[in-house]
């Protein structure tokens, strides 16, 4: 359990670097869009133009850390237990039945994740005898690594939980 | 065996199942039952790296997360207050607008009653207004605002439905007006009705006020601007606005650092954008399901026998969607309905921005819904008041919220005007 724990960890720092070094590429190659593109209009800068279509993979290449953004900051979220949900039943159920709640529904999500990460890894599969390129070269399955490792995430996040609500079930019967 | 695990689904979610498991859950049994490959989730699931769009929720959700912090919301109560303190009721107003503006500016991402909350309601009290006066007023201030640029909803409505987002940024102008002016005139009558003491309007406190609000006022204006003028496309707006507010506050107030507190909101600010987006991916992998299973035809057939006018639809839509918004958040909720009433809408002949600005006019009113409004929650946890007290004091903004919800379903000129001058 230490060991799962100082894994998952690292693993958080990590995510959260990752999410800075992403958000900021995306601000930053936007507002750079926009900026040459103004340049060029209301400045009349011939260099602007050829700069702007020196980056035109800018733009993909934001849409696709939207995307791996999104499943970092899940994974994230994931930890914490803060996915959106309909919480009526916390206030409802007996406060000692919560613990088995939690783990009923970590199996669940276990579950879930798991056969999302079989079914992204058949999609890439599929996508790799394609062999389609995303932008400067690069293969489309490339960017589609990130759903069965996001996935891979989530379900490590929900295995860590689903044990931990096993032990706290199991030690609140003993005596 | 298939309704089973449908009924195991359901009963799962509403024990607190993550939003998105429970919808991937679906979609999964959904697909096996019509003998198509799972995967297809997936492939749904990657189209979001092909959405242009997109990119506008996790810029704006950064940048009003960047505002929700620091001085931001001081400055802004301050300013109202010099522009309204003195009418009578006049700092239920101040808080009624602070709060559209503020959840505006913020996108509407929920931190509302926890960003101004601490700072109004005891002023609210101390200032002889009733406690349970204060108190509604605060919670259906959560929701206010929902309608004005550069609000996440929208974003989210826009992508769905296929509505371009700037339309339905200046079609909700109007009609989020109307909700905040009809509570603001409640509070002017209770105001006068209270006889509370009314402070004297001071011209150099306004334009201190001015001042001190200056760069963060204009925020929800240069983005109408910039959208309008076609300087920039929302998604460029949203990136220029991330620009502009780390300006304003690491270089400008200095009130955020750029080593602790920037990475922080940056990762804070993900985490939400990230539970938003999975319930996206999820939904269109469900949507993909519905539409393969002619689900939505199903449901007009089942309406059609029903009712036969526009009227009867948009009641029942009402009543439906109220329901919805007191058992899910507003994000959620946009994701999964919108694409089995889009056609429905289409059929009855309801314009699909109009539909837009009454979703999220529905969808605000079900968070101070009881029993289970989000809104009546966070506000019974943030002023630390039972939650039967704050069933009863929301209560007569309920009603007022009510009466400007009717007024825009049944009124679309309100929505469709400005939208209209557009072309």
């Amino acid at each position: 359990m230490k060991i799962l724990r100082s894994i998952d960890n690292a693993v958080s720092r990590l995510e959260g670097w990752l999410i800075v070094a992403f958000l900021g590429t995306m601000v930053t190659l936007t507002f750079v869009q926009v900026f040459l593109r103004a340049l060029y209009i209301h400045g009349h800068l011939r260099w602007a133009n050829t700069l702007m279509g020196q980056i035109d993979w800018a733009e993909p290449l934001v849409r696709l850390l939207v995307l791996w953004t999104a499943f970092l900051g899940a994974s994230l979220l994931t930890g914490e237990n803060k996915h959106i949900k309909i919480d009526i039943m916390s206030d409802l159920l007996p406060r000692r039945w919560l613990p088995l709640r939690e783990l009923i529904l970590s199996v669940a999500c276990i579950c879930v994740a798991a056969l999302m990460v079989k079914a992204s890894i058949g999609y890439i599969r599929m996508e790799m005898t394609f062999g389609a390129r995303l932008f400067l070269g690069i293969p489309t399955w490339l960017g589609q690594v990130i759903l069965p490792a996001g996935f891979s995430l989530l379900l490590f996040r929900f295995f860590i939980r689903g044990l931990e609500q096993t032990i706290h079930v199991l030690r609140g019967k003993m005596p | 065996m298939t309704a089973a695990v449908v009924l195991l689904i359901i009963l799962l979610t509403l024990l607190g199942l993550p939003i998105f498991a429970g919808i991937m859950a679906a979609a999964m049994v959904g697909l096996h039952t019509n003998q198509v490959d799972v995967s297809a989730i997936a492939i749904e699931i990657f189209r979001l790296a092909n959405a242009p769009v997109l990119l506008a929720i996790p810029l704006f959700t950064f940048a009003g997360y960047l505002l929700s912090e620091g001085g931001t919301s001081k400055r802004l109560v301050r300013f109202s207050r010099s522009l309204f303190g003195w009418i009578p009721g006049g700092l239920g107003v101040v808080a009624l607008v602070s709060c559209a503006f503020f959840t505006a500016i913020t996108g509407a991402t929920g931190v509302t009653i926890i960003a101004l909350g601490g700072l109004l309601f005891p002023a609210l009290v101390s200032e002889r207004y009733s406690e349970n006066f204060s108190l509604g007023l605060m919670t259906t201030s959560g929701s206010l605002g929902l309608h004005f640029p550069p609000s996440l909803p929208i974003i989210l409505y826009g992508f769905v439905s296929g509505v371009s987002i700037e339309k339905l940024f200046i079609a909700g102008v109007f009609p989020g007006a109307v909700m905040v002016g009809i509570l603001c005139i409640f509070s002017v009558c209770m105001g006068k009705k209270w006889k509370l003491e009314r402070p004297p309007f001071s011209f150099s406190e306004f334009m201190h006020a001015l001042k001190g609000a200056a760069w963060e006022l204009p925020i929800p204006f240069l983005i109408i601007l910039a959208i309008y003028t076609g300087f920039s496309t929302a998604t460029e707006t949203a990136a220029l606005t991330v620009v502009y507010v780390f300006t304003v506050k690491v270089l400008i107030f200095r009130e955020l650092t750029l080593s602790g507190d920037v990475p922080r909101i940056m990762k804070e600010s993900m985490k939400m954008v990230g539970g938003i987006l999975i319930v996206l991916g999820a939904a269109l992998g469900f949507t993909n399901y519905l539409v393969d299973a002619f689900i939505p035809m199903k449901i007009l057939h089942f309406l059609e026998g029903l009712v036969n006018s526009k009227i009867g639809f948009l009641l029942i839509l009402n009543f439906f969607l109220i329901l919805v918004g007191c058992m899910m958040d507003i994000f959620s909720a946009i994701l999964v309905v919108v694409p089995l009433i889009m056609p429905l809408a289409q059929k009855f002949g309801v314009d699909p921005t109009h539909l837009g600005i009454i979703f999220l006019a529905n969808l605000g009113i079900g968070y101070n819904t009881p029993p289970v409004g989000l809104n009546l929650f966070i506000a019974s946890s943030r002023f630390d008041r039972p939650i039967m007290q704050l069933y009863r004091s929301t209560l007569p903004f309920l009603a007022l919220l009510l009466l400007t919800l009717l007024i825009i379903t049944y009124w679309p000129p309100l929505s469709l005007f400005l939208p209209s001058l557009l072309k």
